[in-house]
C-alpha cells in the first residue's frame, strides 16, 4: 500500500475497525493502536461509558450474538425442541388470533435488561414467517406470533435458545390473550370516545363564541355538520356498549342505568343529527361524547382496579418459588418453575418453597404445609413421602420427582378455582342499579310531563325541551359514583394490605350481624412459642446453643434464650431430638426417651395439666427439666374484637382446637364462654354460620381448612394471610399481611366506601333535579347543559377519587 | 419564512437522513434504555417521550446557538465584516468535513478528547434518570442525547448558529431531528438491518454531506437574512441594513382575514 508508507498515514485505515459502540467503521485516524476499546467519535465514547456504568454492557453482546445470527438461517439440529410442535403441546400452549396466526406464550432464561427486549423482540426480522415477539420484562415471558405454515415452533425455539434465552412452555396464554384483546379493545373504545368528544369540543366552543361574537352561517353549519360527524362516530361505535346494555336489561327484565343512558344518547343523537342537518335547533353532540368518555373511563378504572386484585391472587409465585432447582445429568441447573415438565426432579433447599407436586426420590426433612393446611406444625417427610407445591422445607436439602407442576399442582388448582369463581361470581345489585328503576321511570314521567307542557306552544318547542329534559337528566354523574368509589378504594385497599375480590364486599358489610373467628391462626399466632418451662437458665442456655445447630422448626423458639455458649459435637436423629457438649458436658434435648436413652438419666413425670408440644432438656449432671411449647394470643386479636363490637357485630369464636383452649382464649378476649365453641368440626362451623344467617349478615375471619365452607357461606368471608387452600378459594377478602389490624382497616375502610357512595349519589341525584326541573321550564340553554353536566360529573369525580377511605390503623411494623 | 430558509431545512432534513445511519448505531443504545424497559407502558407513547424529549433539547440548541450567531452579527457588523456568523459556520463545517474524510483516509490529526469530568457529570445524570417512571425518564434519555459530544449533531448546531437567529436555529435544529426520526423510531422498534450494508459507508457519506452543507451555505450566504424573521421584535437584536428586510414573511402577510369568508 502506498498510503501506508507515507509519513503520518495509519496503517490500520485499510483494516476494518469497528466502533466499540456503534460498530460503524472507525476512521483510520481515530485508531488508538493500544487500547481495547475503539471509539469513531468522541460521543460513541461518552455513550459507552453510560452504558458500562449503568450495567447494561450486555447490550453490546446480545447485540452481537443478533448480528451473527441474522447472518445466516438457523440450522440448528431438528431433535431440540421438537416437543414445541406436538400436537399435544400445540393444543394446550397454542391459541389462534382472529386473522388465523399461531400465538404462544414461552419463559425465556436470562432475560435481563432492556437490551433484552430490544434482542427478542427483533425476531421477525431473523425467523422468516414470525410476525410479531413482543417481550415482557417483569415475567420473563414472550408472547410470539406466527405463521405455522411458514415456520414452526421448535425453529423459533432454536433461535431464541441461540440467541442464549433457553424457552419454555409457559401456561395460562389463552387467558392472558383472552383478557389483553378485552382490555386493547376497552382502550380503542376510550381513546376513540377521547378523539370525539375533543373534537366536538373545540367546534362546541367555537360554536358557542360564535354565538356571542357572531359567526357567517356556512361556517356554522358546516361546524354542527361537522359535529354531527363526530358525535356519530362516538355513538355508534364505543357509544353501542350502553345500548347493547340497555337492550340486554330489556330482555332480562331488569332494571339497569343502562337504560336511561341509552334513551338519552339515542334521543340526543337523532335530534342532534336532525337538527344539524336542518340547520336550526340545538344539536347535544358536545353533551353526549363527553357522557360516552366519561362512563366508559369510568367503567375502565373499575375493571381495572377488580383486575389487578385479581392478578395479585392469580399468580403463582406468590405461593411457589419463580424458579426451581431442576437436577439434570451434568448437575442442579436453575430454571422457571414453569418451565419444569412432569418426571423432573428438582432440588428443594432448606427455606425454599417446593415448586411441584411430587414424592421425595433422596433425603428427608420436615416441610411447613401451612399454605395448604392451615397447620403451623412442619411434619416430617421420608423417601417416597408426597410433598405438595408450596409447602416450604424447613430442615435439609430433598430431592423430589415431579408428578404434577404449575396449574396442575394442588395450589394450581386453587388458584385456578379462585379465578373461576370471581369470574361466575354473581354481580351483586348495588345502590346505583337498585335505584336504577325508579328513576329510569321518573325520567320516562317528566318526558311525558315536558312534552304535554309544551305542546300547546307546539311541536317543535316541545320535542326541543322534552330533549333536552332527557340529556341533562341523563344519569352520568350518578353511573360514575359507584365504579370511581369503588375503583378507588379496591385500589387503596390493596396498598393497605388487603386484595379484595368484589366491589360488592363494601356493600355487604354494610349491615352489622354475626362475626365469626377462628381462633388458632386468626385470633393466636398459630406459631410455636415457648408458653411454660421448668428449666434452669444454665440449661436453657445450653439447648439454646445446641439448638444454634439445627434447623429444625423448634429450634427458632430457643433463639431468644442463646447466650452464645459453644457446642461442640453436635448430632442430629431426625425425629428424636439433639445432642452435642456444650461447655465440657454433654446435653440432650429431644424427646424424653430420647433424653433419657442418650444420656442414662430418668426424667420425673411432668404436670399432668400441661397440653401442647413437650420438650425435654437434660445435661449428665443431673439438670434436667421440661419446655412446653405452644401457641399465644396475637396482641392486636382485643383491638379486633372491640372495632367489631363498636359497629355492632356480635362476636363469636369457632374452633377445631379443644374446648379448654378456646375458652382460655374466650376468657383473655372477654368473650362469654357460651359465644366461644371449641372441638367444631367443619359441617358444625358452616351450620353455625348457616344458623346466624337466618338472623342477618354474617362475616368470617378465619384461616383453616375447617374454615372453607364457613368462609363460602358467610355474608363476607375474609382469609387472614398464610390462609388455607379453600378458604383462599372461598373467601371475598384476603389479607396480603399476616395483621389483625388489617380486618379493623376494612371494616372502617367499607363504611366510607358506603358513605362516599352516598354521598356522590346524593350530588348527582341533586344536580339532576335541579337539571330536570329547569328543563321543564324550558329555561336550559344547550349552553347551560355544556356547562352544568360536565360541572356535576366532575364534581363527582373529584369526591370519589379524592377520598381516602383505608387508613392503616397503626404504622408498618 | 424565507426561501432560502426552507431550502436549508430541506437540505438539512435530508442530510440528516444520510447520516441518521450514524444516530442508529450511536443512540441505539439510549433507545432501547429509552423504549424497551417497560413493557407496560404502551411503546407509542415512550417512543413519544423519547424523540419529544431529543426535540426539546435540539431545538433548545438552535434557539442558542442562533441567538449566538446573532450576537456574532452584531459583532462582526461593528468590525465591519457583514454575516460573519454565517461565515464562520460554513468555513468551520467545511473544515470539519474535511478533518473527517482525512481521518477516514488514515490521517492523524490532533484531535480533542471531551474532559472526563463533564463525562462523570453525563453518566451520573444517566443513572439518575433510570429511576424515574418509564415515560418520564423516556423524555430525560431524549434530553440527554441532545447532549452528547457527536461531531453530527454540533456541525448542525453550527449551521443553526450561522442563521443568525434564534427561531430560525430552532427550525434549522428542528429539521435536523426531523431527519433522524425514522432511523430512530425503527430502531426502537426493530429495524436494525438499516445501518448493517450502508453502515460501512456512513463515516465518508457524513464528512462528505458536511462539506456539501458548508459550502452550499457560503454559496447561499448572500442570499440569506433572516432580519425579517419574527417581525419588529427580532429587528433589534439584529443589524440593520441588510438586504430583504423589507420584504415581509409570508406567514404575515397572509395572515386569514376574519371577514373574508363572508
Amino acid at each position: 500500500m502506498s498510503l501506508a508508507a507515507a509519513p503520518g498515514i495509519d496503517s490500520h485505515a485499510t483494516t476494518r475497525c469497528p466502533c466499540t459502540h456503534c460498530s460503524l467503521p472507525v476512521p483510520g485516524g481515530l485508531i488508538e493502536h493500544d487500547a481495547e476499546d475503539q471509539f469513531c467519535c468522541n460521543a460513541c465514547k461518552v455513550a459507552h461509558s453510560v452504558i458500562t456504568a449503568s450495567g447494561l454492557s450486555g447490550y453490546y453482546r446480545v447485540r452481537e450474538h443478533l448480528a451473527d445470527d441474522a447472518s445466516g438461517p438457523s440450522t440448528g439440529v431438528g431433535a431440540e425442541f421438537a416437543e414445541f410442535d406436538d400436537a399435544a403441546f400445540v393444543e394446550q400452549h397454542v391459541i389462534r388470533s382472529p386473522n388465523g396466526e399461531a400465538v404462544c406464550d414461552l419463559y425465556l432464561e436470562g432475560v435481563r435488561c432492556a437490551a433484552c427486549v430490544w434482542l427478542v423482540e427483533r425476531l421477525p426480522r431473523i425467523v422468516p414467517g414470525t410476525r410479531e415477539a413482543r417481550l415482557d420484562l417483569g415475567r420473563s415471558l414472550v408472547r410470539i406470533t406466527w405463521n405455522d405454515s411458514v415456520t414452526r415452533l421448535s425453529a423459533i425455539a432454536r433461535i431464541l435458545d441461540r440467541l442464549g434465552y433457553r424457552p419454555h412452555a409457559a401456561t395460562g396464554a389463552a387467558q392472558r390473550s383472552a383478557r389483553r384483546s378485552a382490555d386493547r379493545r376497552a382502550m380503542i373504545q376510550l381513546a376513540v370516545a377521547g378523539a370525539c368528544m375533543g373534537n366536538i369540543m373545540l367546534l362546541a366552543a367555537a360554536l358557542y363564541s360564535g354565538m356571542l361574537d357572531g359567526m357567517d352561517e356556512t361556517t356554522r353549519h358546516g361546524f354542527r355538520l361537522l359535529s354531527a360527524c363526530f358525535g356519530l362516530v362516538a355513538v355508534l361505535w364505543p357509544g353501542r356498549v350502553f345500548f347493547r346494555g340497555a337492550f340486554t336489561a330489556v330482555r332480562a327484565r331488569v332494571w339497569h342505568l343502562d337504560m336511561p343512558i341509552a334513551l338519552a344518547l339515542g334521543v340526543g343523537t337523532f335530534t342532534g343529527v336532525l337538527n344539524a342537518i336542518r340547520g336550526s335547533g340545538e344539536i347535544y353532540f358536545d353533551s353526549v361524547a363527553m357522557l360516552i368518555f366519561l362512563l366508559l373511563a369510568a367503567r375502565w378504572l373499575q375493571e381495572r382496579g377488580v383486575r389487578s386484585a385479581a392478578d395479585s391472587i392469580e399468580l403463582l409465585s406468590s405461593c411457589m418459588a419463580p424458579t426451581a432447582h431442576r437436577v439434570e445429568s451434568e448437575g442442579v441447573r436453575d430454571i422457571p418453575s414453569n418451565a419444569l415438565s412432569v418426571g423432573d426432579t428438582v432440588e428443594v433447599r432448606p427455606g425454599e418453597s417446593c415448586p411441584v407436586d411430587g414424592c421425595i426420590t433422596s433425603g428427608s426433612s420436615h416441610f411447613d404445609t401451612s399454605v395448604l393446611t392451615g397447620e403451623p406444625r412442619p411434619v416430617a417427610a421420608q423417601l417416597g413421602d408426597r410433598i405438595n407445591a408450596g409447602a416450604v422445607n424447613t430442615n435439609a436439602t430433598v430431592h423430589i420427582r415431579a408428578e404434577a407442576i404449575g396449574y396442575n399442582t394442588r395450589v394450581g388448582q386453587i388458584m385456578e378455582t379462585i379465578g373461576r369463581l370471581s369470574r361466575e361470581r354473581i354481580p351483586f345489585l348495588g345502590r346505583a342499579d337498585r335505584i336504577a328503576g325508579p328513576f329510569f321511570f321518573a325520567v320516562l314521567l317528566l318526558a311525558g310531563l315536558t312534552l304535554t307542557l309544551w305542546l300547546p306552544q307546539g311541536l317543535t318547542p316541545a320535542f326541543e325541551h322534552t330533549t333536552a329534559l332527557l340529556i341533562v337528566v341523563c344519569p352520568c354523574a350518578l353511573a360514575l359514583a359507584t365504579p370511581l368509589v369503588c375503583a378507588s378504594a379496591i385500589g387503596q385497599a390493596a396498598r393497605s394490605g388487603l386484595l379484595i375480590k368484589g366491589a360488592d364486599v363494601f356493600e355487604r358489610l354494610g349491615a352489622p350481624g354475626t362475626a365469626f373467628l377462628d381462633k388458632t391462626g386468626t385470633l393466636t399466632h398459630g406459631a410455636f412459642k415457648i408458653v411454660d418451662a421448668t428449666v434452669s437458665p444454665a440449661l436453657l442456655a445450653a439447648a439454646a446453643a445446641l439448638e444454634r445447630h439445627s434447623s429444625h422448626p423448634i429450634a427458632k423458639t430457643f433463639e431468644p434464650f442463646d447466650q452464645g455458649a459453644i457446642a461442640s459435637r453436635v448430632q442430629h436423629h431426625t425425629g428424636l431430638g439433639v445432642h452435642g457438649t456444650v461447655d465440657g458436658r454433654a446435653v440432650a434435648i429431644g424427646r424424653r426417651s430420647f433424653v433419657e436413652s442418650t444420656l442414662g438419666v430418668h426424667l420425673p413425670a411432668e404436670a399432668t395439666d400441661w397440653h401442647g408440644t413437650l420438650v425435654y432438656i437434660a445435661d449428665e449432671a443431673g439438670d434436667h427439666g421440661v419446655v412446653q411449647l405452644g401457641d399465644t394470643l396475637r396482641t392486636e386479636a382485643a383491638g379486633l374484637i372491640r372495632t367489631l363490637r363498636s359497629q355492632g357485630w356480635a362476636v363469636r369464636i369457632l374452633s377445631g382446637d379443644s374446648c379448654a383452649a378456646v375458652e382460655a382464649v374466650a376468657a383473655q378476649l372477654e368473650i362469654p364462654p357460651h359465644e366461644a365453641a371449641g372441638s367444631m368440626t367443619p359441617e358444625s362451623k358452616l351450620q353455625a354460620v348457616e344458623l346466624a344467617l337466618d338472623d342477618g349478615p354474617v362475616m368470617m375471619i378465619g384461616d383453616g381448612v375447617n374454615d372453607a365452607s364457613a368462609l363460602a357461606r358467610a355474608t363476607v368471608g375474609i382469609a387472614t394471610h398464610g390462609g388455607a387452600e379453600a378458604s383462599l378459594t372461598a373467601a371475598d377478602v384476603y389479607l396480603t399481611e399476616n395483621r389483625l389490624q388489617n380486618v379493623s382497616t376494612l371494616l372502617l375502610g367499607s363504611r366510607a366506601v358506603i358513605r362516599s357512595i352516598r354521598l356522590c349519589l346524593a350530588v348527582s341525584l341533586t344536580y339532576n333535579v335541579i337539571a330536570a326541573t329547569l328543563a321543564i321550564g324550558g329555561i336550559i340553554t344547550p349552553l347551560f347543559a355544556a356547562i352544568l353536566m360536565p360541572v356535576s360529573s366532575l364534581t363527582v369525580i373529584w369526591l370519589s377519587l379524592s377520598r381516602r377511605h383505608f387508613m392503616r390503623s397503626d404504622p408498618r411494623p | 419564512m424565507n426561501a432560502e430558509l426552507l431550502a436549508i431545512m430541506g437540505g438539512v432534513v435530508a442530510a440528516s437522513v444520510v447520516g441518521s445511519l450514524h444516530c442508529a448505531g450511536m443512540c441505539g443504545a439510549f433507545v432501547a434504555m429509552a423504549v424497551g424497559i417497560d413493557t407496560r407502558v404502551p411503546r407509542v407513547r415512550l417512543h413519544s417521550a423519547y424523540n419529544l424529549g431529543r426535540l426539546a433539547i435540539y431545538t433548545g440548541i438552535g434557539i442558542v446557538c442562533g441567538s449566538l450567531g446573532g450576537a456574532l452579527n452584531i459583532g462582526g457588523d461593528l468590525l465591519g465584516l457583514e454575516q460573519a456568523a454565517i461565515g464562520l459556520a460554513a468555513t468551520t463545517m467545511i473544515v470539519i468535513g474535511v478533518v473527517s474524510l482525512l481521518r477516514v483516509a488514515g490521517v492523524r490529526l490532533p484531535r480533542v478528547h471531551s474532559p472526563r469530568a463533564i463525562e462523570l457529570v453525563y453518566i451520573r445524570l444517566h443513572t439518575a434518570a433510570r429511576r424515574l417512571s418509564p415515560t418520564v425518564r423516556a423524555g430525560v434519555i431524549g434530553l440527554l442525547t441532545g447532549l452528547l459530544p457527536c461531531g453530527w449533531l454540533w456541525a448542525f448546531a453550527l449551521l443553526a448558529a450561522g442563521t443568525a437567529h434564534p427561531v430560525a436555529g430552532a427550525l434549522v435544529m428542528a429539521a435536523f431531528w426531523l431527519g433522524t426520526l425514522p432511523v430512530l423510531v425503527a430502531v426502537g422498534a426493530g429495524i436494525r438491518e438499516v445501518t448493517g450494508r450502508l453502515g460501512a459507508a456512513a463515516p465518508i457519506a457524513m464528512a462528505l454531506v458536511i462539506v456539501a452543507l458548508g459550502v452550499s451555505t457560503t454559496m447561499q450566504r448572500s442570499k440569506l437574512a433572516f432580519s425579517s424573521f419574527g417581525g419588529e421584535g427580532a429587528a433589534n437584536t439584529l443589524p440593520v441594513g441588510l438586504p430583504n428586510h423589507d420584504e415581509p414573511l409570508p406567514c404575515c402577510h397572509s395572515k386569514p382575514d376574519r371577514g373574508s369568508a363572508r
